[in-house]
């Protein structure tokens, strides 16, 4: 059963200038997708309107069969969505544990504990720690939300070849372990290679690729 | 996590931003706290000021359009050296104010004092009288001046302590036939309460007081709060420890006719200045009193004069309390904007998890206000340090811009004579400058006012940002 779904979206920045033409498609859970495209192909604009940070130009997107404008972006964003980005973006006035309690529903510490973080580590100033570390966190925050959907952008761009393997396994044992959708917008054929179902874009178009 | 979490990691975890706030807010609270401790103690001043001074009104006889005025012929005089006969006239108003009226007008709202004499001078038999200071004709030679009063309580020269009552008690007005003398007078005469002093009616034929005998008892001792200096010129009968106070009747007796059954005159003092022209206008619209034969003429111009710098304070600290409030609203919203576009990526991150945008604006004003009321609470203590030399400093200045008249307000209220008689002044308060203090409610209004100032800054630099879409704001962290 799909939880999410593209129907007939299209995107403009500009009149005549589609970024994505009719764009269809269902996600469903305990998988992890990859989306892939060239630079400026659409990708992150895709994933914006997956998570309710934009409305498309035409068509809509649902969430378990409704509308996510029916009962407001915000509702979307907070209850059924998590995001992780490329720069981990954590609050730098928050430890770890903070950052990740800041939307928590679920208790922090044992989530920063499986994803590898050491005690004193999550209460140590969140800039204090590496890439790696502090996209853990980042991935933490999305797992203690609770929301059934991960959108993640570019999650491994600043990371080491080890860490990227490492966020990537953590991403696909969040499809599977937790039962969760995981997307992920890569330019990386490794983390292409680890998900259940590989999205490629191609001038405004969405096609699935064998793999 | 809560917004009052955020708020508290945020303000404790940026100490350097925190404490630069909390020092720009401290500043503002201090100019604020100041100008409207500032404001109260002029406010405090121009009431002291009012209390102290009064108001007062005289209301006389018209002599000029009064149709009660009667103009009547006497004996005439023929000069023993020319051998030429001179007309006199004699002058009076068939109107004139009753007890009754003195009563009803000092019932009026915000009337302090109503009182009234009628002046004989005349000789009292074997009475030793206080030499003066300058010669008078041979004829007053040995005269005095009776003050017939309703209430010597009441009185202008008890009223402001220029006399007070030693021994035995006020006249009032159901005495008859009773005197107040001076304690001075007593023993020069060797008198004492109980005691009485004769006199004689007028008698027109006689043109003296020839009339029958009238004795008043002494009922009463007063001691002036001073006499007249050494040099300064006085006649006999003007000499203050000469003075006798006697009842109504008395004085009417004394004057020997039908005549003069009232008084002719009226002093009134009222508590406030500001409130004369209610006052006089309630005066005027009491019943039994014949307008036609009487006019009112007001004296504030020692209040208008003394009550100049404080005006001048009060409006330059009003202007200077809006002035300090819209300059501190404006630079608050400045360093707050510049602020909030540092946070930017803070902003997209709460957005991009679904915290509202005005529970990320509420957290902001909440950050705010945490340092606000800490800084609000050390600004009493430095606003009390600085208030009362910065207000006596405008004070100091608002006597200098005033008019030049103004410039010894202390002098002009020390000036004030009714007759011969110099009333003893209270100083004013702006005599020793203004007394400044922070009080609570001076506080109180801090927080109101600070408050208010912090939330209009906070929504107005959060204005620019939370405008944008979320995703124009994720894109600027990009």
């Amino acid at each position: 059963m799909p939880i999410l779904e593209l129907k007939n979206v299209s995107y403009a920045y500009e009149k005549g200038k589609a970024v994505l033409q009719n764009v269809s498609g269902s996600l469903e859970t305990g998988k992890m997708y990859a989306i892939l495209g060239p630079s400026g192909s659409g990708k992150t604009t895709l994933l914006s309107l997956l998570g309710g940070l934009d409305v498309p130009t035409q068509g809509s997107v649902l969430f378990d069969g409704e509308d996510i404008a029916a009962k407001g972006l915000e509702h979307h964003r907070r209850n059924h969505i998590s995001l992780i980005f490329q720069s981990y973006n954590l609050i730098d006035y928050m430890t770890p544990v903070e950052n990740v309690q800041l939307t928590a529903k679920l208790d922090a510490t044992p989530i920063l504990e499986r994803l590898g973080l050491e005690q004193d580590e999550i209460t140590r100033n969140v800039l204090k720690l590496s890439g790696g570390q502090q996209q853990r966190v980042a991935i933490a925050r999305a797992l203690a939300s609770d929301a059934p959907v991960i959108l993640a952008d570019e999650p491994t761009g600043n990371l080491d070849a080890d860490t990227a393997e490492e966020i990537t396994a953590i991403l696909k044992e969040s499809a599977h372990a937790f039962g969760k959708c995981v997307v992920v917008v890569t330019h990386s054929g490794e983390v292409a290679k680890q998900a259940d179902v590989v999205l490629e874009i191609k001038r405004g178009h969405l096609k699935e690729r064998e793999m | 996590m809560s917004i009052f979490k955020r708020a508290f990691l945020y303000v404790t975890r940026k100490r350097g931003k925190t404490l630069l706030l909390f020092a720009i807010l401290l500043i503002m609270a201090t100019f604020v706290l100041t100008g409207l401790s500032i404001w109260k103690a002029s406010e405090a001043a121009q009431l002291d000021l009012r209390q102290s001074l009064g108001g007062k009104f005289d209301v006389f006889v018209d002599w000029s359009n009064s149709p009660y005025v009667v103009k009547e012929p006497v004996k005439d005089e023929v000069d023993e050296e020319t051998g030429k006969t001179s007309s006199s006239f004699l002058m009076y108003s068939t109107v004139q104010f009753t007890p009754e009226n003195i009563a009803a007008i000092k019932g009026v709202p915000g009337v302090k004092y109503c009182s009234a004499r009628q002046d004989n001078l005349l000789p009292f038999d074997g009475l030793s009288l206080f030499p003066g200071t300058i010669s008078t004709d041979a004829k007053y030679q040995g005269y005095t001046k009776a003050l017939g009063v309703c209430n010597t309580e009441d009185d202008e020269l008890f009223t402001t302590g220029t006399l007070t009552l030693a021994e035995g008690r006020h006249i009032t007005t159901d005495d008859t036939h009773v005197a107040i003398i001076s304690q001075d007078l007593a023993e020069r005469n060797e008198l004492k309460i109980g005691d009485y002093l004769t006199a004689h009616s007028y008698s027109v034929e006689d043109q003296g007081f020839t009339g029958p005998e009238i004795r008043v008892q002494i009922i009463g001792l007063f001691t002036p709060h001073a006499v007249e200096q050494f040099g300064e010129t006085v006649t006999t009968y003007d000499k203050i420890q000469n003075r006798v106070f006697v009842d109504l009747q008395s004085s009417k007796e004394f004057d020997g006719g039908e005549i003069n059954y009232g008084f002719s005159a009226l002093h009134v003092t009222i508590d406030d200045p500001q409130d004369m022209a209610r006052v006089v206008a309630e005066v005027k619209a009491l019943p039994g009193i014949d307008w036609k034969a009487f006019t009112v003429e007001v004296d504030n111009e020692t209040y208008e004069n003394a009550a100049a710098p404080l005006a001048t304070l009060n409006e330059l600290v009003v202007t200077l309390l809006v002035v300090i409030i819209v300059v501190s609203a404006i630079i608050l919203a400045l360093i707050l904007t510049l602020w909030t576009k540092t946070r930017i990526h803070e902003i997209g991150v709460f957005l991009s998890v679904g915290i509202r945008k005005s529970a990320i604006i509420g957290q902001y004003l909440i950050e705010v206000l945490l340092i606000a009321v800490l800084a609000f609470g050390l600004s009493y203590f430095t606003s009390n340090a600085i208030a009362g030399q910065i207000g006596n400093h405008l004070l100091e200045q608002s006597m200098q811009t005033g008019p030049e008249d103004d410039n010894d307000v202390v002098s002009v209220a020390a000036s004030v004579e009714i007759g011969a008689d110099n009333l003893v002044q209270k100083p004013l308060p702006t005599e020793n400058g203004i007394q400044v203090s922070v009080g609570l409610d001076n506080l109180a209004q801090l927080y109101l006012i600070g408050f208010a100032i912090i939330i209009v800054a906070v929504s107005a630099s959060s204005i620019t940002v939370m405008r944008l879409k979320p995703r124009e704001i994720l894109s600027k962290m990009s």
